[in-house]
């Protein structure tokens, strides 16, 4: 047999070069090297982008054609030059400016530019007619409630320098009204160290479970609710079901390529154990600034049979982001000792079958935000869901 | 595909003359997807496992020369399956390919009825089926414990799916081709029939993903195919 393979020069030729096209390497364009030239890094950047980028299929942004146009423009930079530094900040948001992720938003670790970022969904956001700030409505909403309410104010869970707070109370008694301005509920009710959480989350629940005939409906308020953990959404929102509850799905990337995704998969909130499906309608408030787990938490509610949502479009962050990029080998990455990038981990679709990544859930009753009215003391989305419950 | 249709015309008006015969055989494919994964961490792409079945043509043009072709439904399959801490996790592939190969065979070896050819060619494809089949884990399918400090941690499910895949026109590359090396050990039982058992191996040139992207991560497939048939040969 050696013989014959010796003596038939070709097969031996055809036979080498196929060993050698089938271990030919296929290239990776990325690497996790810290970058020595803008020219590396915007090719980190560009490469990072357009793996681990879960709204390809979706975004109107040309991604070949930001290449094309900006290689050049960082190829003239210089790293180690804080005013081509500044400009680079200009670049990215350019590049960037017509994502569709609401949650996307790049922090700078150089020194010349650690105060710079880059928050498209807030740049087309703030100059739209009737975007607000984030406000504090429970300064308003305890002259509504009755007499036994309950605040709770704890610094121990911060964020964007804001103290967890939340509310409890009734109105005219009939009425159920909570409110929290971001998402740590959990963090704090379990934690050993006592906090003025706690007292006000114990006497939700306990309203929640004694609810009789003579309570009309919850208001759930998450205005101006950046959203937070997401065990929350089985934590707040489970407590009002007795069975797993769908409220859209999710897609995740499976692969290098642009589009490589899974299926739409499920996406559901898991009661915790012992709690029974409450009956009452269910009103959620919600405003301009109200993103992420915030806007989950309307969909949720939005998914039960006897609830509404009255406020403003929420801010279209929907998509979830996980804290373990590498679970999915998706979502946000960095680039060493320059950046960091957070971008969705997963897409997320309502039951209705639409993505509002971008554009926000419109509300079943839109009441604008009115900065004059609650600085007199009057809250006129609280008072349309009041009325809604009458 | 023009020159094999040509080639295909060639092989029919010469068999009306010369010894040709057909055959069927069936068998079973090992592929493995030729791309980089190296990004995604503890994630392996691992080769899958298949049928192969089909018809084969061949016309004996010398002593030690043949020329065959063959019609073949093919699967090529692929997963990536997560390691360590995310075990569990995996994405299957599972692709239908209709392939025509056109092939040389030059014998090596005849010893009494037993024959040994080297096969050599090439072949084009058409993907016509994918199903995706995998397990995620799912963000908005949690639940929470707490340990005994006060902790809370969020637990994700597993979420199995299967995908009936719809081809995209922007991404997918539904034609595949390239060379093709193998070897064929033949009986020959008698004048009429042979019995045959070959390994081939197919290495495409063309990746599985258009190139819609700069620095586009190719994806090719290389395919083993061990097959065991029979020829039935017109005299």
């Amino acid at each position: 047999m050696q013989n014959i393979f010796l003596k038939n020069k070709l097969i031996n030729v055809l036979f080498f070069l196929f060993i050698f096209s089938s271990c030919k390497k296929v290239a990776l364009p990325i690497n996790n090297e810290i970058p020595k030239t803008f020219c590396d890094m915007f090719e980190q950047f560009w490469n990072k982008m357009n793996i681990n980028y879960i709204y390809w299929d979706i975004d109107t942004t040309n991604w070949n054609r930001i290449y094309l146009k900006y290689k050049p423009v960082f190829a003239k930079l210089d790293l180690n030059n804080a005013a081509d530094l500044k400009k680079s900040v200009s670049f990215f948001k350019d590049m960037t400016k017509s994502m569709v992720d609401g949650h996307y938003y790049i922090s700078f670790m150089q020194n010349a530019i650690i105060d710079s970022f880059v928050y498209p969904a807030y740049d087309k956001k703030k100059n739209l007619y009737g975007f607000h700030s984030p406000y504090a409505f429970y300064k308003v909403d305890t002259g509504y409630l009755d007499a036994n309410y309950q605040l709770g104010v704890e610094n121990t869970y911060s964020y964007g320098g804001q103290p967890l707070t939340v509310l409890y109370g009734t109105i005219q008694h009939n009425i159920l009204f909570f409110s929290c301005n971001y998402f740590s509920l959990s963090k704090a009710y379990y934690s050993t160290t006592a906090n003025k959480i706690q007292p006000v989350l114990n006497s939700f629940f306990n309203a929640l479970n004694t609810a009789n005939n003579k309570i009309k409906g919850l208001i759930i308020d998450v205005r101006s609710n950046y959203g937070g953990d997401l065990s929350d959404l089985n934590f707040l929102i489970g407590r009002l079901i007795d069975k797993p509850l769908l409220f859209g799905y999710t897609q995740y990337k499976i692969g290098n390529g642009r589009y490589d995704y899974s299926a739409w998969v499920p996406a559901y909130i898991n009661p915790p154990k012992n709690t029974k499906q409450l009956n009452i309608p269910i009103i959620v408030l919600a405003d301009n600034v109200s993103a992420s787990l915030a806007e989950a938490t309307v969909m949720a509610v939005k998914a039960f049979p006897n609830s509404v949502f009255v406020g403003e479009t929420t801010f279209g962050a929907t998509g979830p982001i996980v804290s373990n990029n590498n679970l999915y080998n998706d979502g946000s990455f960095t680039i060493p000792d320059f950046m960091s990038v957070q971008t969705s981990s997963a897409k997320f679709k309502y039951i209705d079958g639409k993505i509002y990544e971008g554009k926000g859930i419109s509300p079943d009753y839109y009441v604008a935000f009115n900065l004059s009215a609650l600085q007199n003391a009057t809250d006129k989305q609280l008072e349309k869901a009041i009325d809604l419950l009458k | 595909m023009r020159q094999i249709y040509i080639l295909l015309c060639f092989f029919i008006i010469k068999s009306l003359n010369a010894q040709y015969s057909i055959g069927v055989f069936s068998g079973y494919t090992n592929n493995h997807l030729h791309t980089n994964i190296s990004n995604r961490l503890l994630t392996e792409n691992k080769n899958g496992n298949s049928f192969s079945t089909g018809l084969i043509f061949k016309y004996a043009y010398k002593n030690k020369i043949q020329l065959l072709t063959e019609l073949d439904l093919l699967q090529k399959n692929y997963s990536f399956v997560r390691k360590g801490i995310y075990e569990g996790i995996s994405a299957n592939y599972r692709n239908t390919y209709l392939q025509l190969p056109v092939i040389i065979e030059y014998k090596l070896l005849q010893n009494s009825q037993w024959e040994l050819w080297f096969d050599v060619g090439f072949f084009v494809s058409y993907w016509v089926d994918r199903n995706i089949k995998g397990v995620i884990s799912n963000v908005f399918d949690s639940y929470y414990a707490v340990d005994a400090i006060g902790v809370v941690t969020n637990y994700l499910r597993f979420t199995n799916y299967s995908q009936k895949y719809s081809f995209s026109h922007l991404k997918d590359n539904r034609f595949e081709a390239g060379p093709l090396v193998g070897i064929t050990p033949m009986y020959q039982i008698n004048n009429k029939y042979s019995f045959f058992v070959n390994t081939r191996f197919y290495l495409s040139i063309i990746s599985q993903q258009k190139n819609y992207s700069i620095s586009q991560i190719m994806q090719y497939n290389q395919t083993i195919v061990i097959s065991a048939g029979c020829m039935f040969n017109f005299l």
